[in-house]
């Protein structure tokens, strides 16, 4: 039985059109550099989620959600009992939207789309999304954002957030880890240079 | 006469232009062209006595464009053709404007000409093409096109409106749910079997996330590829050549190319001298380009989108000491770097371009030793070329298209024909 924090990307052959499921390697690095192990498992059959301490629902186009729906009928109603239940999922822009809605047993609405950098009290990330929805939304220990791609290599304190007391109780301040908050900061900035 | 007052007022705009900024100067004139005389380059493109030839998709338009033009010239054809950095409405104007003479006729009896993916389909409301040559799709400015799907859209277009035959890429899924909703006459080309196994990782097309098509027999088809050496058949008949840079990717545009010949020249087209006219052709600029700065040998590579960044990262000698690797503002979200396997890549030497941070952050995160991040773009090239030659391969830059630009500028490189073969 290993000790090490198991990270789930589901379907990164649907779900990881703009690079979403980097994300968990970001978390497995900082990890890494924190002296806590961890694997990650990328799924793309129908699987059992309950032993995984995080896991990521990227996003995809409507083709890819379309077949997904075929492979996995089940697969948003086991992300509701997990969410519910308190494990840290984290959703991204379409992935963000289906979650949301059976969570919320609602219907998102939509507007012209918006593809820019946006500022979320400090986290900043790219939006591409019609979704008329908060760029982030905490439910329980779960995160979901509008940003997609690598948004934990740009905001390191929302990963760390994300990982909760595993990471704060860990010994972190590692020269790796100073690297690159710095890297992100100047990332944020430049994100808005125009 | 009608087009000489915009023509001239174009041309100037040109001169100006090129006078701030040499080597510059490809979008503006066609810019103000096209909106004095809007119809000016329709009637052009429509006018070829061999008719008109398009060539898109999301990646090897360049390569193809220009392998396709050296062998049409080869057999004798005038041709018309755009600059690899001006294929949208306002570079085919530019064209125009500095080819044309005062009556707006342009020498050439056919256009061959490299089309952007996303402008092609509003294009060729205007223009139809006798043959066009759809390469690939493949995920690219997702900022831009938002899913691949909507650039397949495009395409659609574009095959729907030739009214000779659409030349398809038969290992693309792409390409052939564009060719079963097309009636046109088709032709394909492609890897083998057992080569588009081989590679099959690294060409990851654009996935449909429909029902898989069967694969048409391609009547130009790879028969192997070692190296830069590539051997194939072209309607029953073998040929080896030699591309002008090693990798799949050039492989299937020299493909392409030849199928596109074999359209446009049907039984005149002389094999054996296609092959020499391959054989002897320099890399597009930036395309797996070698050439002596500082008296030293360096390869310069454009990485334009996910599968530019694998392949040439794939393509990578091993134990490469000396990468530079920059990423410039044309990278408007960069989060596609992250889709990109960088096992490959075992080190980079300095890291800048306006997206340094970014960049530096893709390698820390994915593993990558990177010695110098250097935030000042200048003062990185001068410090890498300074560099005392590497133990292993030669000096190695990586850039996106904004960071060529400056780089070349800064380097005096301006002339983008001024290429040669290795």
């Amino acid at each position: 039985m290993s000790d090490s924090l198991k990270l789930a990307v589901l379907y990164p052959g649907h779900l990881n059109l703009n690079g979403d499921a980097a994300n968990f390697d970001v978390l497995q690095r900082r990890l890494e550099w924190s002296g806590v192990s961890s694997e990650i498992h990328l799924i793309e059959k129908p699987t059992r989620l309950e032993s995984f301490d995080y896991v990521l629902l990227g996003h995809g186009s409507p083709d890819a959600w379309s077949q997904l729906a075929d492979i996995d009928s089940d697969l948003i109603p086991k992300l509701v009992k997990l969410v519910g239940e308190g494990v840290p999922v984290m959703a991204v822009s379409s992935g963000y939207e289906i979650l949301f809605e059976a969570l919320n047993g609602s219907t998102t609405k939509h507007a012209e789309r918006v593809s820019e950098f946006r500022d979320s009290d400090g986290v900043v990330g790219y939006v591409n999304s019609e979704a008329l929805l908060p760029e982030i939304t905490w439910i329980k220990n779960s995160l979901l954002t509008l940003f997609h791609g690598p948004v934990f290599a740009k905001n390191p304190e929302l990963a760390d957030k994300f990982l909760g007391d595993v990471f704060t109780s860990s010994k972190s301040s590692s020269s790796e880890l100073s690297y690159v908050n710095d890297l992100a900061a100047a990332s944020r900035r430049i994100a808005f240079e125009d | 006469m009608r087009y000489l007052p915009a023509l001239l007022v174009g041309r100037l705009v040109r001169f100006a232009v090129r006078l701030v900024r040499p080597g510059g100067g490809s979008a503006l004139p066609g810019l103000v062209v096209s909106k004095l005389a809007p119809n000016l380059v329709y009637k052009t493109l429509n006018s070829f006595e061999h008719g008109l030839v398009i060539i898109t998709g999301t990646a090897g338009k360049s390569t193809t464009t220009k392998m396709v033009v050296a062998i049409a010239r080869a057999h004798g054809m005038v041709v018309f053709t755009n600059p690899s950095t001006a294929n949208i409405e306002q570079g085919f104007f530019s064209t125009v404007v500095r080819q044309a003479n005062l009556f707006g006729k342009v020498p050439g009896s056919i256009a061959i000409l490299e089309m952007d993916e996303g402008h092609a389909a509003s294009i060729v409301e205007r223009i139809k093409p006798k043959t066009s040559v759809i390469l690939n799709v493949f995920e690219d400015q997702l900022d831009r096109f938002v899913d691949p799907a909507l650039v397949r859209d495009k395409l659609l277009q574009v095959a729907k409106a030739t009214y000779g035959t659409v030349v398809l890429n038969a290992d693309d899924q792409n390409c052939l749910l564009i060719a079963e909703q097309t009636h046109q006459n088709k032709e394909f080309f492609g890897l083998g079997k057992s080569l588009a196994k081989a590679v099959g990782e690294s060409m990851s097309y654009a996935q449909t996330y429909q029902k898989e098509i069967k694969r048409p027999e391609a009547a130009t088809e790879a028969i192997s590829l070692n190296g830069r050496e590539l051997q194939a058949s072209v309607h029953g008949r073998e040929v080896k050549l030699e591309l002008p840079s090693r990798g799949v990717h050039f492989a299937l545009d020299a493909l392409a190319a030849l199928s596109c010949s074999r359209e446009i020249l049907s039984e005149h087209l002389n094999l054996a001298l296609a092959t020499q006219v391959l054989n002897d052709l320099p890399p597009v600029f930036s395309r797996g380009e070698i050439r002596e700065v500082n008296g030293e040998p360096c390869e310069f590579i454009l990485i334009q989108n996910p599968i530019s960044m694998q392949l040439n990262i794939d393509n990578l000698t091993k134990d490469q000491d000396q990468v530079f690797f920059a990423i410039g503002r044309d990278v408007h979200d960069p989060s596609w770097m992250w889709t990109v396997d960088l096992k490959n890549l075992k080190s980079v030497h300095t890291v800048s371009g306006f997206n340094y941070a970014d960049a530096a952050l893709l390698l820390a995160y994915k593993g990558v030793s990177a010695l110098n991040v250097e935030e000042d773009y200048f003062k990185a090239i001068d410090e890498f070329f300074a560099l005392p030659a590497p133990t292993h391969g030669m000096k190695t830059v990586l850039y996106s298209a904004d960071s060529m630009r400056r780089l070349r500028r800064y380097l005096g490189i301006t002339d983008p024909e001024d290429v040669e073969r290795v």
